[in-house]
């Protein structure tokens, strides 16, 4: 079966399913509301397509702050390294203030990427992930208005490590660590009132795959 | 809060690896390190000190699960005086010039992944500090505490081992993020392996 | 191994976002020989107050859009741009026995946190003599120079939309906060004798209370790095005492932790600001800011500065607690909540956040029992400009001079 995360060649038609958690650490007191500091449940899958192809489908959310993201992307083996492109799409949702749920705001993302891993098929495989966020949309809709921006935006990127470990017949566990740079734009709730000009932060997470 | 959360997840990330039930052993590793520890130079400025204690003794409790694979989950939790220092006070119209009493400690929960090299250990991981502030000003003392979320690495060299005990000698890098604090420690281990 | 530990510590710590550990804070930008206005005579406010207005650009659309609004604040003249919400910071004097008036400073991009020199001259000499002899300048006012190498003229096109001042620019944490980098911290005696050059009319200022009972400018309810420095400057502000802050804490750009009563003495005293909106942290906080707030108001007063004071009361708890005490007498109060908590209080103002919408009818209501009301806190000027578009009597921002700018574009005057 394959990995989740780790990119090599998958069979068409094998998938793997994972579930895990995940949580930002953001400067505490910077941000005014609190729902940056809510883990994320994350949910995703990874299916092969054929002739090396494969696709992702992920979402990660805690009602406040949510995100639905498709990927494709092309893996080959060279040698011991297994090295993948891959493009995501992703759209997400949250709320902006937490007093009644007044304010909704989306945005939608493409982030293209490439992934490099290795490690042993039974044991421990180590992959780097890294990522370019690339914002199109944003959307804010507030009790009786509307502001939407529709300008491209090279809103930061990130950079995961994550380790898969074989667990029992065929599941794993994986846990890992992203290091963010965002811009203030690429999530509005990110950039609300106490946000600096662009920021690194560490996201931690860990999961189950089966 | 978000430290308190970061730390379990990592240390329930860490704990699946004991899953592998169709492969035993399982072995833990506790130990106990009595050192010395200092505060960074660019942590603590000179100006005005007239008397300083950088440091102090320290001591924790390190427990890591020892299994088939390269890596060990560990949970450790220690404490330790960060600084004190008699500094020259300007209060302004507040008092004048005066001294000011000084002491900073530190209590600190790590959790994250160790590495086993033989004798060596290597971890690291994030942790939970909790800094603690005694000030005397003007014959008044003031006490106050603020918790950092940070990161904490380590390394210990078992040098004599005896069934399940195991002395050796170790060190960690206390990075209080938030807080802007590096501490080190050097120390003293004394450690126990319990039954496979 | 010394240079390498110290790169794995800088990789984490940058990972850390943490941010704000050592970097170098921004100090404004000077001519490094004291510029032309070393040995100039300082203009007159009088002069500066011709400058004001909104002004057509020619030049370099990118650096300052088509129009900037100039404004004179006491003895500085500010330039405020659309493009990165730039401004620019300006002194004025007069050279050559009057036949040069020269203006000198420094701008930023707050959103890109560039910077650099600004050198204009007043032209034709004409409106250059007049300025310097403090007479109507006779011809169409022009100022004419260099935002670094980059040549601009602008040419004033019209005076400002609100003279009368109905329209407050309320800047936040007083000025600027201390991670926008202004040349000051936020909350502290030196920002707020900037807020007026920012573009503010008035400042909102977090009003914290010490073990002792003085009333202290501090946002947070702990002191940490991200605020405030010094070693022991770490935990609750409400367990340490006036002397310990003193003693032990400086803010983050080295500055004193001012009390309330100082901070009223600056505004009153050295700013052209026209207002203070407190942002009580707690009921405890309520009482000692209201006396301060009504004495400093009666001394405003006696002065012939008018200094609108808005006590804010961000909770019911805060709302409860203003309405069981005496009203003081000149300051106002400020509900974040309801619409109805304004009328039922009397306050004369009602903030709600900006989340909550542009809430018209209930800004109508406020309206018709004689309050004013305001929005917080906006930056973006896609929001700005939304909320421009509902008439408000102030808006709290931490870009003042987008706000302002933005005013003079599409505002109406409430």
């Amino acid at each position: 079966m394959p990995s989740l995360v780790f990119p090599e060649p998958a069979p068409a038609g094998h998938a793997r399913f994972g579930l895990g958690v995940s949580v930002d650490v953001l400067p505490r007191r910077l941000v005014e509301s609190e729902i940056r500091e809510v883990p994320r449940m994350v949910g995703q899958t990874r299916v092969g397509v054929g002739a090396d192809f494969f696709a992702t489908a992920r979402f990660a959310g805690n009602v406040l702050s949510n995100e639905l993201s498709v990927s494709a992307g092309y893996a080959h083996r060279f040698g011991p390294i297994v090295a993948a492109l891959h493009e995501r799409v992703a759209f997400w949702l949250g709320y902006l203030g937490v007093e009644g749920f007044d304010t909704t705001a989306w945005g939608l993302m493409t982030m293209p990427g490439a992934s490099i891993g290795a490690g042993d098929p039974n044991g421990f495989r180590f992959t780097a992930t890294l990522e370019v966020f690339l914002v199109h949309a944003q959307h804010v809709r507030l009790p009786d208005a509307t502001v939407e921006r529709r300008r491209f935006l090279v809103a930061g990127g990130a950079l995961t490590l994550t380790v898969e470990d074989r667990v029992g017949k065929s599941s794993l566990v994986y846990y890992g660590v992203t290091a963010t740079l965002a811009q203030p734009d690429y999530q509005l709730w990110l950039a609300f009132s106490d946000s600096e000009q662009r920021r690194v932060y560490p996201t931690f997470f860990a999961g189950y795959g089966f | 809060m978000r430290a308190w959360i970061t730390t379990s997840i990592v240390s329930v990330a860490m704990t699946p690896c004991v899953a592998r039930a169709e492969q035993p052993p399982f072995q833990l590793e506790a130990s106990a390190s009595f050192g010395y520890t200092r505060a960074s130079s660019e942590s603590f400025g000179g100006d005005g000190r007239l008397a300083v204690q950088n440091g102090g003794p320290s001591i924790s409790a390190h427990v890591a699960a020892r299994l088939r694979h390269p890596v060990m989950p560990f949970v450790e939790l220690g404490t330790t005086p960060v600084f004190r220092s008699d500094d020259a006070a300007d209060l302004g119209p507040w008092g004048g010039t005066t001294t000011a009493y000084n002491r900073l400690s530190a209590t600190w929960a790590l959790a994250g992944p160790e590495v086993p090299i033989g004798p060596l250990r290597l971890f690291g991981g994030v942790g939970a500090y909790r800094l603690a502030v005694r000030s005397t000003v003007l014959g008044v003392t003031a006490t106050s505490t603020d918790w950092s979320f940070g990161y904490g690495f380590g390394a210990t060299v078992h040098l004599l081992s005896r069934e399940s005990f195991r002395v050796g000698v170790g060190g960690r890098v206390l990075l209080l993020s938030e807080a802007e604090l590096v501490v080190y420690q050097a120390a003293l281990v004394v450690g126990w392996v319990g039954p496979r | 191994m010394a240079s390498d530990l110290r790169a794995l510590l800088a990789l984490v710590a940058l990972a850390s976002a943490c941010g704000s550990g050592a970097r170098e804070r921004f100090t404004p930008p000077a001519f490094a020989d004291g510029g032309l206005l070393r040995d100039a005579v300082p203009a007159s406010r009088a002069a500066l107050a011709q400058l004001s207005g909104v002004h057509g650009v020619e030049g370099d659309a990118a650096l300052l859009g088509d129009d900037v609004v100039v404004r004179a604040a006491g003895d500085r003249l500010s330039i405020f741009a659309r493009p990165d919400a730039t401004y620019a910071v300006l002194r004025a004097g007069c050279r050559d026995g009057g036949d040069t008036f020269v203006l000198e400073g420094y701008y930023r991009r707050a959103t890109t946190v560039a910077s650099g020199l600004v050198r204009l001259f007043a032209e034709p000499e004409t409106n250059a003599r007049a300025l310097c002899r403090g007479e109507p300048a006779p011809a169409p006012i022009e100022l004419a120079g260099t935002f670094d190498d980059s040549s601009v003229r602008l040419r004033l096109q019209r005076g400002a939309r609100d003279p009368s001042g109905r329209f407050f620019v309320v800047a936040h944490r007083g000025g600027c906060r201390t991670i926008d980098d202004c040349g000051a911290s936020e909350n502290s005696l030196e920002v707020l004798r900037l807020a007026d050059a920012l573009g503010a009319d008035a400042v909102e200022v977090d009003v914290q209370l010490t073990s002792d009972g003085v009333p202290i400018l501090y946002h947070d309810d702990q002191f940490d790095p991200r605020l405030a420095s010094g070693a022991y400057c770490r935990g609750r502000v409400a367990d340490f005492t006036m002397a310990h802050v003193q003693a032990l804490c400086r803010l983050a750009g080295g500055e004193r932790v001012p009390t309330l009563d100082d901070a009223f003495r600056t505004v009153v005293d050295e700013t052209t600001l026209r207002g203070v909106w407190l942002d009580v942290k707690s009921v405890d906080v309520l009482g000692p800011a209201s006396e301060l707030a009504a004495r400093h108001w009666a001394r405003a007063k006696a002065a012939g500065r008018d200094v609108t004071i808005a006590v804010g009361l961000p909770t019911t708890e805060l709302i409860d607690a203003w309405r069981a005490r005496p009203a003081p007498s000149g300051p106002t109060c400020l509900a974040e909540l309801e619409a109805s908590d304004a009328i039922d209080a009397g306050c004369g103002v009602w903030a709600p956040r900006w989340t909550r919408g542009l809430l018209e009818d209930d800004a109508r209501r406020v309206r018709e029992h004689g309050g004013r009301v305001a929005y917080w806190t906006l930056d973006e000027e896609d929001f700005i400009d939304t909320f421009l578009g509902a008439h408000p009597d102030a808006l709290l921002t931490n870009r003042p001079g987008l706000v302002r700018h933005r005013f003079e574009s599409i505002g109406v005057v409430p």
